[in-house]
């Protein structure tokens, strides 16, 4: 016969616990020896469910059996790079942020568990969408929206040059988890992102930021905020440019011809052809000709817009696409099981079209949009920013700024309007 | 004890300097070191195992504890081993017996021989994984060696994601994708290395930004290198140290060693 008895509870309250038999290490020996003793049979103590998931992971990583709660993580045979393998399984499996030296500084299971129970109730308050980056600090909180590649990464780099006083939230993209169905438009995602925003920040004033992907995104949450009459403090874009209002002048053309009223692909020539023109404009950024012609296709574009429109704001039901070779080659270098959701934001922000925002707007920006914006330091967001519209040149480009050195920089940058605006001083 | 043996038999001795490598075949003195150089020694575990009953009485009181308390025999046996040929090594070099040879850690946690105040400008640094144990040894300057399986199974978009930066992915995902393993390992080597030589954790290794540097050809010769807020010159040299092994060495130049650690 064998006797259960609860060790102190280490896990999420209320999580049950688990019937697994564990080797006795530490203190717990002393006391199961005891009782071993007084009652002449075998004592096995009982694990948390976190333990035992714990105690997988490790068996699985170091590719042993027989682990104790309290053995020493680096006793049983890992390495730095067991370590890291481990932290970025816990993480994944917990939907937790954790520091790079998390396993030296808990090095057993017992450690590691109350570690990830401490971050879970944490997380319990929040949305699921919410990745809590710091969490500590006095300052109004800054939610960063994850960019096309639906994850947080970037914002964790970025926080470790902010403020400590800055508490920092990741919002992921939905779909993240094979389980999740990805949001079909901005505007659906914003919504449920401002109830995620809403588990840490009951009430404004907001501090938003987007980089690339995710500066629309940011910028519709501030929009549907203004519209409900909340406040944002601080809205934040990184090096993204508005999108051009000749997407929507496309879907709304090729609807006019299409049989099945639903707008055509954007086929590969007319992609490969920006990409072209994007070098060419690189090159000759002031020339007058170019320029006047991307004015004159905006203003007419407008205007077919105003007569053609049949939906002001983007309908997911009738997206724009790019022609499938050209989709594919943009989400190549993304691992294969994160695709499906890169595809999905891609189209999301293809398929976007911003309405007038009357708030104020920081824009960081790493250089002119020549192609799509030629002579416009906004970068087209002048046109849909109705208060004050701040744009900052960061050094770097869209591929290295959250890269030492241009990172520490764009921190000091983003720091700096932050003090300015209200809840800090 | 007539541990030459054990070196002239069971290690691969190489001295690198920059821009060269080759087998050393002369002194093993630190009189005859020269100040630009690191040695390297490499050695499979299965060619040690039969002098354990030797090298296990070289290894201190403190160390047989540490042994005792690994998990599996295997890794007892591979501490040992390793700790034993480390002293032998470093007894080669000052031309003393090995058990004379102290080992003692500094408050970085970086390991440093201790024999009545001498020999404070060595430095060495010990890496291994289950097959092989790697040292690197210099003068006068702080070291850092990494080395890895290369045929490891894990989870590689994760930490590639986690610690390293932009431009360290872009680099791997621009290569073909057979290599990209390979190019995984290579990255992660340097970076434990570069933290090794300068006693940073491991937070730092997404500061220790090796895009810059990184070519297809293995890397030998000086770097310099941002981490956090200082920047660092390097003495790096990779080499394929077996099959299925990957080996950084990196010592860095600008900064004088810090006897109090």
């Amino acid at each position: 016969m064998i006797f259960f008895i609860d060790e102190t509870p280490k896990d999420v309250p209320g999580e049950a616990t688990e019937k697994k038999e564990i080797k006795k290490s530490g203190d717990s020996i002393n006391l199961t020896n005891q009782l071993e003793k007084m009652t002449g049979q075998e004592i096995v103590p009982r694990m948390t469910l976190t333990e035992t998931k714990l105690l997988h992971l490790w068996e699985e990583i170091l590719e042993i059996h027989d682990i104790a709660l309290d053995d020493d993580f680096f006793l049983c045979g890992g390495n730095s790079l067991d370590a890291i393998s481990l932290l970025v399984r816990i993480q994944r499996e917990y939907q937790i942020s954790l520091a790079a030296d998390t396993i030296y500084r808990y090095p057993t299971i017992r450690s590691q568990a109350s570690l990830v129970a401490e971050n879970i109730n944490k997380l319990n308050n929040y949305h699921r969408l919410i990745v809590p980056i710091s969490q500590v600090g006095r300052l109004p909180p800054l939610f960063c929206v994850h960019p096309i590649d639906g994850w947080i990464g970037h914002y964790r780099d970025l926080s470790a040059f902010l403020n400590r006083e800055q508490p920092v939230y990741g919002i992921r993209a939905q779909g993240w988890e094979p389980t999740e169905t990805p949001f079909q438009s901005i505007q659906e995602a914003a919504r449920e992102y401002i109830l995620a925003i809403k588990t840490v920040q009951k009430t404004g004033p907001y501090h938003l930021l987007g980089f690339s992907g995710g500066a629309p995104y940011v910028y519709e949450i501030a929009l549907q905020l203004e519209k409900n009459g909340e406040k944002t403090a601080f809205l934040g874009l990184i090096d993204t440019s508005a999108p051009a209002p000749e997407v929507q002048t496309y879907k709304n053309v090729t609807r006019l011809f299409s049989p099945s009223k639903q707008p055509m692909k954007i086929p590969s020539v007319v992609y490969w052809g920006f990409k072209r023109l994007k070098t060419w404009s690189i090159a000759h950024p002031d020339n007058m000709i170019y320029v006047s012609l991307v004015r004159l296709i905006r203003t007419s574009s407008g205007t077919l817009n105003r007569v053609l429109v049949s939906e002001s704001h983007s309908n997911p039901e009738s997206p724009v696409s790019f022609a499938s070779d050209v989709e594919e080659s943009r989400i190549a270098r993304f691992p294969e099981n994160q695709r499906p959701l890169v595809r999905s934001i891609m189209k999301n922000v293809l398929n976007y079209t911003p309405l007038d925002y009357s708030g104020d707007m920081i824009f960081f920006s790493t250089g002119p949009d020549t192609v799509f914006h030629p002579g416009d330091p906004t970068r087209g967001w002048g046109n849909y920013v109705k208060g004050s519209l701040i744009v900052i040149t960061v050094p770097g480009d869209h591929g290295n700024l959250f890269s030492s050195p241009y990172c520490k920089i764009l921190a000091e940058k983003i720091e700096e309007r932050l003090l300015m605006t209200d809840g800090y001083q | 004890m007539d541990t030459s043996k054990i070196l002239q038999q069971c290690l691969h001795h190489h001295i690198h300097t920059s821009g060269s490598s080759y087998p050393s075949t002369g002194s093993m003195r630190f009189q005859d070191f020269s100040p630009d150089s690191i040695h390297m020694w490499s050695v499979r575990y299965a060619s040690l195992d039969r002098y354990f009953p030797l090298l296990s009485t070289l290894v201190s009181p403190e160390e047989e504890h540490k042994a005792a308390g690994f998990k599996k025999s295997d890794d007892t046996r591979r501490y040992t081993l390793r700790q034993g040929i480390l002293r032998v090594i470093l007894g080669q070099y000052i031309q003393e017996d090995p058990e004379k040879i102290q080992i003692v850690r500094k408050k970085s946690g970086k390991p440093e021989l201790h024999l009545d105040g001498r020999y404070s400008d060595v430095r060495f640094s010990l890496s291994h994984t289950d097959e092989m144990v790697c040292l690197g040894i210099t003068l006068s300057c702080e070291i850092g060696l990494d080395i890895v399986k290369t045929n490891s199974s894990i989870p590689f978009p994760e930490i590639e994601h986690y610690l390293f930066t932009v431009g360290e992915r872009r680099w791997i995902e621009q290569t073909l994708p057979e290599q990209r393993s390979l190019q995984f390992f290579r990255i992660w080597s340097l970076k434990e290395a570069l933290l090794k030589a300068t006693g940073s954790d491991a937070t730092m290794m997404k500061e220790a930004d090796v895009s810059g540097i990184i070519t297809e050809r293995f890397l030998n010769g000086f770097y310099t290198i941002q981490l956090g807020e200082k920047e660092f010159q390097f003495f790096i040299c990779e080499s394929d140290c077996g099959e299925g092994h990957h080996c950084v060495i990196a010592s860095c130049r600008n900064e004088k060693i810090n006897p109090e650690g």
